[in-house]
């Protein structure tokens, strides 16, 4: 039997309906979940959703929501901190910091707090990778509301309904879909370690073809003056590094650099009033043994060898809160040394004299350490030339790359999935 | 904006949609041509607006010369030299908005001398309606365009359907229907979202997977690192399925959307891939270029009329500037010299042996031939630089010493299923032969059993519904089409 015109016209309303309510199911679910809080104001009390932590989009959200004092910086802010966050007397603290930022993109979230967002105050923590001339935006950041170009009606319709909202939403939920990568393998906390000094020294975005700082110092000046002129109560702090990490400060020729960078930093935000804390000292969680080998027990101060635990975070803040409110003597003398003008240079020369107390005090970190360099020594590092932003190391040793174009795959050994 | 955008699908055509329907019912068929047009403006003016003055610019000026060119009250003398502007006017602007930085960059190539050229953004489907237009203007000198209006020839150049990245409509095809105004019917909604549906997913769920693969190798090569032999062969057939089911979903798409509309759309895509034989090949990828580059510029160049050497040297000349066309670059041109070059062969082929074989050896023979050949092209069409192609030839034939290397797990199967596609299944036109869903059907015969046949059931309107929606979450991720960038 030929179809009729009320066939066709059933089939239009049917197909259209089917497609409609399918993602009406598909966008109610991604706003009961919200992986990245943009639909926060649609709650209920008793949701309890909890939005990513390391995601820009996410990020950008939680500046905009209910917030005071920004916590901004690179992943070691994101995980030495978490998002839920304490208050600070009267202030509501929330973390936007980004993992594997510049100062670049930095400067594009002070210009997002400016303009789009009613906080008070920023606490920049900066490492001195941060201010590396090559670095890249990753790619979220175009996806977030940190992106001015950012159109509305898209950002709104991808939260609703993007493949990436569905991704979070249903790993939020502890579900597992075939089409999505399965969650990461657990590693050992020496694996992290080997791992993280290896993508630290062969990195071409972090200390291997270090870059500047130049392009950055200006970057910098003019970031900290617009949030100034905005009202906004600026604070800068170094966030805590083990001292392996500071080591390969020197392996990396960066040592210096290093100085010359905390000098500039200190100039700068003293002439402007701005309170500069240096927590990238030797002090008690810096020198604390970082696991090595696979018997080794993990550190409580280190979630990996690159970053803070929570613990170490909470210490971080409340030494910055002692310090703000005038007081002192709750935490060791160089945890959260406040740099100015007249104590630069003997904060810069006990650091010499304490690297090399360190060093004589763990022969055993060193011996692993030099045993690694030897290893990577005997790698071709001019295949980590064309590497652009963040990449990561796999399980099965094999160098995938981020947002590069290419580059010959590498053995660096099985040393676990490390992120930037 | 594009076709598969949050604005476009969730705002745009919904608004358009019923818009469109009201205004019918209210005011009847000619008003909702207004409506379209005036959708049309926006849609092209979405993108950037300042370059909307330039599409009214070329719409208003041809429509005026093309008034001039067939008025009867002027000499043919005086219509030829007015064609003759008006080509000129319209390869002018082409060619200043397409072709300056190539121009420039050439020169500074071959003698070191940069003129400096001022350089500008591409409009977007410049090509297009510039040749939409061109057409029309050679064909009112001819006396072969039919009686309309401004409003019908506005909606002819500026429908957003094909405005973009077409196909190239034909005056004869369209105005008579813009004229008509004919008020869409259920079948014309139901064939319309159908075609949507599946034009959408050949692109955001095939095309944009395989572009991934493609634009991994290919970069890589650009990049200075040349892939094992087996990562230029995934990068080649990658891009050899991509770039099929990117124009074939776009034209889908296309044909499509117009439908909705109650407007039936020129065949442009008939299954290309099983095509035996080069010159078959070129009667079914893209089949409204080839028609207008066969009618407008080889006919123009003299044809077939000057003897076999001229036939032959107006054909190769015509897919070179087919070839240019289609971008501001050397490649481009080879890829339409290559083209040209195996459409010879072919000819001489067939005069060699006096027509094509048609036992199953010539069949499939023929069949990995015209792929291999095609392949061959459009790795000079995909590649960054001429030199980034000589390195994917060389690799893929072992010469570059990285070894053979091995597939990427899934890519094997993927490209297998994409294969079975391409030879198996149906043309979309074919799956819906029964509604017309294109103005003429093409050779591609290929059929299934009436079961599995397009009918208005509901059974097939959930599973077309389902796939529309499997599209949506994808959309963010998915690139411009590929026929876009011209």
């Amino acid at each position: 039997m030929e179809p009729t015109l009320s066939d066709f016209r059933k089939y239009f309303r049917t197909a259209v309906l089917t497609s409609v309510l399918a993602t009406t199911l598909m966008a109610s679910f991604n706003v009961y979940i919200d992986p990245y809080g943009i639909f926060r104001h649609m709650h209920l009390p008793n949701m309890g959703y909890a939005p990513l932590t390391w995601s820009r989009v996410a990020a950008a959200e939680r500046m905009r929501g209910k917030c005071d004092v920004a916590f901004l910086g690179s992943s070691r802010v994101v995980f030495g901190f978490g998002t839920e966050m304490p208050n600070w007397g009267k202030w509501r603290l929330c973390n936007g910091a980004l993992g594997g930022t510049s100062i670049a993109e930095q400067k594009t979230v002070v210009d997002f707090i400016v303009h789009k967002t009613s906080l008070k105050g920023i606490l920049l923590f900066v490492d001195l990778h941060m201010f590396h001339d090559g670095r890249l935006y990753n790619h979220d950041w175009a996806q977030s509301r940190l992106n001015p170009e950012r159109n509305r009606l898209n950002y709104l319709a991808w939260g609703l309904t993007s493949l990436d909202a569905i991704e979070w939403s249903t790993k939020l939920r502890g579900i597992w879909l075939p089409i999505f990568d399965k969650p990461k393998p657990e590693h050992t906390s020496s694996m992290e370690t080997r791992g993280m000094i290896k993508t630290t020294l062969l990195r071409a975005n972090m200390y291997r073809l270090f870059e500047g700082p130049d392009k950055t110092r200006q970057l910098f000046i003019e970031m900290l003056d617009e949030a100034q002129e905005a009202g906004l109560k600026v604070m800068v702090a170094i966030p805590a590094e083990h001292a392996l990490q500071i080591e390969m400060l020197k392996t990396s020729n960066l040592w210096e650099v290093n100085k010359e960078w905390k000098r500039f930093l200190t100039r700068e935000t003293f002439k402007r009033g701005i309170p500069l804390w240096d927590f990238e000292t030797y002090n008690s969680p810096a020198r604390s043994p970082i696991p090595m080998l696979p018997t080794d027990k993990p550190n409580p101060w280190w979630s990996d060898l690159s970053h803070q635990s929570k613990l170490l975070g909470d210490n971080t803040l409340e030494r910055i809160q002692e310090s703000v409110a005038g007081k002192s003597g709750t935490f060791e003398h160089n945890f959260g040394v406040e740099l100015t003008p007249d104590t630069i240079e003997a904060d810069l020369a006990q650091m010499d004299t304490d690297r090399l107390a360190w060093r004589a005090a763990n022969p055993e970190q060193i011996a692993a350490y030099e045993q690694i360099l030897a290893h990577i020594g005997q790698i071709d590092p001019t295949v980590w030339a064309d590497l652009e932003s963040n990449g990561t190391l796999s399980v099965d040793g094999v160098v995938r790359r981020g947002h590069g174009q290419g580059g010959a795959e590498i053995d660096l050994g099985d040393e676990g999935d490390i992120e930037f | 904006m594009l076709f598969n955008s949050y604005e476009f699908l969730f705002v745009f055509l919904p608004v358009t949609l019923a818009v469109h329907q009201w205004v019918i019912r209210r005011w009847g068929g000619r008003a909702a041509m207004g409506w379209l047009a005036a959708m049309s403006l926006v849609f092209y003016g979405w993108w950037y607006p300042p370059y909307l003055l330039l599409l009214l610019a070329s719409t208003a000026g041809n429509y005026v010369f093309g008034r001039w060119v067939s008025s009867e009250t002027r000499t043919p003398e005086s219509r030829l030299r007015l064609l003759k502007v008006g080509v000129a006017l319209n390869l002018f602007f082409l060619g200043f908005y397409k072709y300056t930085g190539f121009l420039d960059h050439s020169i500074e190539t071959l003698i070191g001398y940069d003129l400096k050229l001022p350089q500008y953004a591409l409009p977007l489907g410049i090509s297009f309606f510039t040749f939409t237009q061109i057409a029309y203007l050679v064909d009112a000198y001819r006396g072969l365009t039919r009686a309309h209006d401004t409003l019908d020839y506005v909606l002819f150049v500026t429908f957003f359907p094909h405005l973009i990245a077409g196909p190239i409509v034909h005056h004869g095809e369209m105005l008579p229907q813009f004229h008509a105004a004919r008020k869409p019917t259920s079948v014309d909604r139901a064939v319309g979202f159908t075609m949507l549906a599946i034009g959408m997913a050949k692109k955001v769920l095939i095309a944009d997977w395989m572009a991934g693969h493609a634009d991994k190798y290919f970069g890589m090569i650009h990049a200075g690192h040349s892939p094992t032999m087996i990562g230029a062969w995934t990068g080649v057939l990658a891009y050899h399925f991509q770039i099929y089911f990117d124009f074939s979903g776009y034209s889908d798409m296309a044909v499509g959307l117009a439908r909705m509309f109650g407007i039936i759309f020129p065949l442009n895509f008939d299954a290309p891939y099983r095509s035996n034989n080069m010159i078959d090949f070129w009667r079914r990828w893209h089949v409204t270029l080839g028609r207008f580059l066969r009618d407008y510029l080889y006919i123009a160049l003299g044809g077939s009329r000057s003897g076999t050497f001229w036939r032959y040297t107006n054909l190769f000349l015509t897919m070179v500037l087919g070839g240019l066309w289609h971008g501001a670059g050397w490649g481009f041109v080879a890829w339409g010299a290559a083209n040209g070059l195996f459409l010879l062969i072919n000819h001489g082929w067939r005069k060699l042996r006096g027509g094509e074989g048609t036992g199953r050896a010539a069949v499939i023979s023929g069949r990995i031939l015209t792929t291999l050949a095609w392949m061959i092209g459009f790795i000079f069409f995909r590649s960054i630089t001429i030199g980034d192609a000589g390195v994917m030839f060389r690799t893929m034939v072992g010469l570059s010493h990285t070894g053979i290397g091995v597939m990427e797990q899934n890519l094997p199967l993927a490209f297998l299923a994409a294969f079975a596609i391409t030879q198996l299944a149906p043309t979309s036109q074919r799956w819906l032969e029964k509604y017309q869903s294109v103005l003429v059907q093409g050779t591609d015969r290929l059929h299934w059993r009436p079961s599995l046949t397009w009918s208005p059931s509901q059974r097939w309107a959930v599973i077309i519904g389902l796939l529309f929606f499997a599209c949506i979450p994808v959309i963010e991720r998915a690139s411009p089409f590929i026929y876009w960038a011209f």
